[in-house]
């Protein structure tokens, strides 16, 4: 069973990748989607290739395609890390007030940023993951005591930055002008409109990287769901495991925030569906929330880029609306099986 | 084998533990019995290495705690806690199988994890729910895993610190518990400390028992010394019977019935309900 949950999430990733690639406002044949590509790998000589297709493909639909791949994937990721971490099923990077902090940053650059001179466009994204930073080091550093984090420290610290933080969003929401309040919204949103081929470069240092070494520290994740005393008695270190932990979840959504605003509902969702495919056994759970995470979260583009062409739909409401509604249903089932 | 020296632990300015002195040899079992509150939980995480005492030393295989590597120190001591929080729905034998956390060869995994469900009656439950397992038989999940914890191959001494592992179980569950554990120190040299409310299992059972008294060592030594009207009395405030058990000669307590501690009434009426 749970290998064919495995084959299908591989299958499915792929499959909405070449939907991903060959539809929008201008279609592509699945055909010439696969010629363009293999050529680009080098793997094939493409053969004749209209440049508009060629241009839109590579300059466009590739990188937007590849960042919601790495935003979905790291984001599930970081959920599951956060929910062993916590050892509820209820955690989300939200929690170490990684987006409330970027949120902050944003939103500090489109209101303020003309009058403070910092108004170029790389200034944005670099402000948000500043803020995520920030805050989450306030709250690591908040939660600990002498040599130990607390965990339901880092719980109350975190309710209290995003509140802090919230206050000071609120605050430029205030100063902001319509446009800007268009802006700031808009950003809260999500989107992978903007996606270019340097955010691929800098989520390959700042997403992917990350994640891959917390793909490493799955049985240890299992373990610590005993408890961290036990975890202890079983040779975790478990002090450090924290604080790699909070950089991994910090760098990856901070990253995650700044390239493509705030995208809630994946962190906390996915792994929860891998948990009900594949059981509690993060060795399963981790690797697939990477492929799930990534597939749905390219599905909901899709979508947001497909329902009012040529315009899009900001990607927030398109995961909440699917997610919401598919999450209860999977609820519901399990609840009765009495799986939770 | 475990040695722990002048042990004091102070959390804010109450003193927890004050100047305790124990150990547990290879091969023995040692009960650690007193009133609740006496330090007897403390003890157990100072010795296990969580708990850094405010002055005194633990040494394991004659090094002092701090000087382990936390790996290596998991495959020479194991500790059962009182709960366990694990909240997520695993496989019983999946639970089991986390005790071999500090191991990283796989070949023997399956076979330890089924004899240590097996000597803990569930074997036959092995691939029920944990989260939907009784109180009872969520404790034998976690003795089978902290079993499987300390099985290996190499020569090293074990030490296995139980905190109250029978607190759950029924009658026939709480002797095999700790029939289980006097087994490990007979045949694998187990050094094996157990917390214990239940005085006449730990006389039945324990080599050597120690008393705690409001943070300090009350009494220490083989149960028919220190299982004694005198010492119950200036632990526990108790008057008591004591009295000898005809299979094994070791001392069984019974609480005195007299005014000073009397019984609670039961109403002849409420006991024919209960036929």
């Amino acid at each position: 069973m749970s290998r064919l949950y495995a084959i299908s999430l591989v299958l499915a990733l792929i499959v909405v990748a070449i939907m991903s690639l060959a539809f929008g406002a201008m279609s592509i044949p699945f055909a010439d989607v696969v010629r363009i590509s293999f050529g680009a790998l080098g793997l094939a000589d493409p053969g004749f290739v209209e440049p508009g297709q060629h241009g839109v493909l590579m300059g466009i639909r590739f990188p937007r395609t590849l960042l919601a791949i790495l935003v979905g994937g790291g984001l599930s990721v970081a959920g599951a890390l956060m929910q062993g971490l916590f050892r509820n099923p209820l955690a989300d990077p939200g929690l170490l007030g990684v987006s409330s902090g970027a949120a902050l940053g944003a939103a500090l650059i489109i209101v303020l940023g003309t009058t403070l001179g910092l108004s170029a466009p790389w200034m944005l994204p670099v402000a948000a993951f500043v803020g995520a930073v920030v805050s989450t080091l306030l709250v690591m550093r908040l939660s600990t005591v002498g040599s130990k984090t607390m965990v339901s420290n880092m719980l109350l610290a975190g309710i209290a930055i995003n509140a802090i933080a919230g206050a000071g969003t609120g605050l430029l929401v205030y100063l902001a002008d319509d446009d800007q309040l268009r802006d700031l919204t808009f950003w809260t949103l999500g989107s992978f409109g903007g996606a270019s081929w340097a955010d691929i470069r800098l989520s390959m240092v700042l997403i992917v990287v990350p994640t891959g070494f917390a793909l490493f520290w799955a049985r240890t994740l299992n373990v610590m769901l005993l408890g961290e005393s036990a975890a202890y008695m079983l040779g975790v270190s478990i002090q450090r495991l924290k604080q790699r932990i909070v950089v991994v979840v910090c760098i990856v959504v901070g990253c995650s925030v700044a390239l493509s605003g705030m995208i809630g509902f994946v962190g906390l969702v996915v792994p929860h569906l891998c948990r009900l495919m594949f059981g509690p056994d993060n060795r399963k759970v981790v690797p697939a929330s990477l492929f799930l995470g990534a597939t749905l979260l390219l599905g909901a583009d899709l979508v947001s880029r497909l329902v009012i062409v040529p315009s899009e739909l900001p990607i927030g409401i398109v995961t909440s609306v699917i997610g919401g509604p598919f999450f209860l249903a999977l609820l519901s089932s399990s609840r009765k099986k009495g799986l939770w | 084998m475990l040695e722990a020296l002048n042990i004091t632990v102070r959390i804010d300015s109450k003193l927890i533990l004050e100047q305790v002195s124990v150990t547990a040899e290879a091969g023995e079992v040692v009960a650690v019995c007193g009133p609740n509150g006496a330090g007897k939980s403390t003890l157990l995480r100072v010795l296990s290495g969580e708990l850094e005492p405010t002055s005194g030393h633990v040494l394991v295989e004659g090094r002092p705690l701090s000087s382990w590597a936390p790996k290596a120190l998991a495959t020479r001591r194991a500790l059962l806690h009182q709960q366990s929080p694990l909240s997520f729905p695993f496989r019983v034998r999946e639970v089991v199988e986390l005790g071999r956390f500090p191991y990283t060869d796989d070949a023997r995994h399956d076979d330890i994890v089924s004899s240590c469900l097996e000597q803990v009656d569930m074997l036959s439950m092995a691939s029920r729910v944990y989260t939907t397992l009784s109180g009872g038989e969520k404790q034998r999940v976690q003795m089978a895993r902290v079993l499987a914890q300390l099985m290996s191959d190499d020569q090293h001494h074990k030490i296995l610190l139980l905190d109250e592992p029978t607190s759950s179980l029924d009658l026939p569950h709480q002797d095999a518990t700790l029939a289980l554990a006097a087994k490990h120190a007979r045949e694998h040299n187990y050094a094996v400390l157990v917390v214990l409310h239940d005085l006449n299992l730990a006389s039945n059972w324990a080599d050597r028992l120690i008393f705690l008294h409001e943070g300090r060592l009350a009494a220490q030594g083989s149960p028919s010394e220190v299982v004694t009207t005198e010492v119950i009395r200036s632990v526990y405030k108790l008057d008591s019977h004591i009295i000898e058990h005809p299979d094994t000669q070791r001392p069984l307590v019974l609480v005195r019935r007299s005014p000073s501690n009397s019984a609670p009434e039961i109403h002849t009426n409420q006991l024919q309900i209960l036929d």
